[in-house]
């Protein structure tokens, strides 16, 4: 069998990983050292924490959140007088996500980390297999994302926590910006950067992972003897995020980096964007949720479905 | 457990397996264009990324472990 070359940062140990955008060989320890300070150095350059901050994690259960929590609470541990609490969405899928919430329960019972979930069925009265059912054009994975970001706020805010972190990588980062793109959707263009922003009814969301390639991300947990979620979500191939992703997975094996480019080229773009009345101006006449019209997009959503289910066409 | 014939290098492995196992398999490790697991999927013999080793060409012998995680899903 073939002898792996020692590692390039080292040059001690037998390497594991080549990374193919930097050309470094790394042994396990010195590649979960640099993802370490990766994640370290993002969060330092973005300003992402306070040292005292209450940091909510949105955890669900996968090799990023899971990843992003341990390294978390670790780095959390030169910080006294911060705080992690996990935060958990139970979307309703069946045979998915309740694989997905008993690992994350694990962990944080593992990691002694206060662990606190919220379901879609509570929040807005219906789970996701139900509004699959229901639904008209639009992709389960487009009701999932708003309904899942309020759950999110509401459960960061439950928990009083004042910065909401979730484990965007740099895959999601570089798709998002094609994604946006491919739409014309500027305004949530400007809205992907990773440091977040203070908007008024809204936890800060921070992505300290935004500089972590998915494949990394997943040998780091694999690793660290991580255990994640093992299946995909099975209403994740509907969603036009998929097309892209797979491009951009063909892409990065022919050119290695160029989700570091189009993530960096992101970053340039988005200062550049002047978008008009993108923060909300008002609140929603049905939940009181801060929004930009007249009622947000949640109830808007949620609104259709109901009446999809009572028979009505949505107006 | 997997028996094969010969010498194989671990393409012909992820080959085998995706003959055995059907399209699930398949859609989760494949890129649908290349059809190559290279895109989507991490694979680590023996603990060692196959990119650092010889990529799809590297052999596999008697005995070795051969772990297959698909990248491109859950977060």
């Amino acid at each position: 069998m073939k002898v792996a070359p020692l590692c390039t940062k080292c040059g001690s140990k037998p390497s594991v990983y080549f990374r193919p955008y930097s050309g470094e060989r790394l042994c396990p320890g010195c590649f979960a050292a640099s993802i370490r300070e990766r994640v370290e150095r993002t969060i330092s350059r973005f300003r992402m924490f306070e040292f005292d901050s209450r940091i909510a994690v949105g955890v669900s259960g996968g090799k990023d959140s899971l990843s992003l929590l341990h390294l978390l609470v670790e780095i959390e541990e030169q910080f006294p007088k911060a705080e992690v609490i996990a935060v958990s969405i139970d979307e309703g899928v069946r045979g998915y996500r309740d694989e997905a919430l008993r690992l994350a329960g694990e962990a944080c019972r593992s990691l002694g980390v206060e662990w606190r979930t919220l379901s879609f069925a509570d929040l807005f009265g219906l789970t996701m297999d139900e509004i699959t059912g229901r639904r008209g054009e639009l992709t389960p994975c487009s009701y999932c994302g708003v309904l899942r970001r309020r759950a999110l706020n509401q459960a960061a805010r439950d928990v009083e926590a004042d910065r909401l972190a979730t484990a965007h990588n740099l895959d999601d980062m570089a798709q998002t910006a094609l994604l946006n793109l491919m739409r014309g959707d500027l305004r949530r263009l400007a809205g992907m950067h990773p440091a977040g922003s203070d908007l008024p009814g809204f936890v800060r969301r921070v992505k300290p992972f935004c500089e972590v390639p998915e494949r990394e991300s997943t040998l780091y947990a694999y690793l660290r003897g991580i255990e994640f979620q093992s299946r995909p979500c099975p209403y994740a191939e509907t969603a036009m995020r998929t097309d892209i992703r797979r491009f951009l997975n063909r892409m990065e094996v022919k050119r290695p980096g160029i989700k570091f480019i189009i993530y960096r080229a992101a970053l340039e773009i988005i200062p550049r964007i002047s978008v008009g009345g993108a923060e909300p101006s008002g609140r929603c006449r049905i939940c009181g949720e801060p929004t930009r019209g007249d009622v947000c997009r949640v109830c808007q959503l949620v609104g259709e479905l109901s009446k999809e289910a009572e028979g009505e066409q949505p107006s | 457990m997997l028996t094969l014939p010969g010498e194989v290098d671990v393409a012909g492995v992820v080959q085998r397996l995706v003959e055995e196992h059907g399209d699930g398999l398949a859609a989760l490790l494949l890129d649908p264009v290349l059809r190559s697991p290279l895109p989507n999927a991490l694979i680590l013999l023996n603990g060692v990324e196959i990119n650092n080793l010889d990529g799809l060409g590297t052999r596999v012998g008697d005995g070795d472990t051969l772990v297959l995680l698909a990248v491109a899903h859950g977060g």
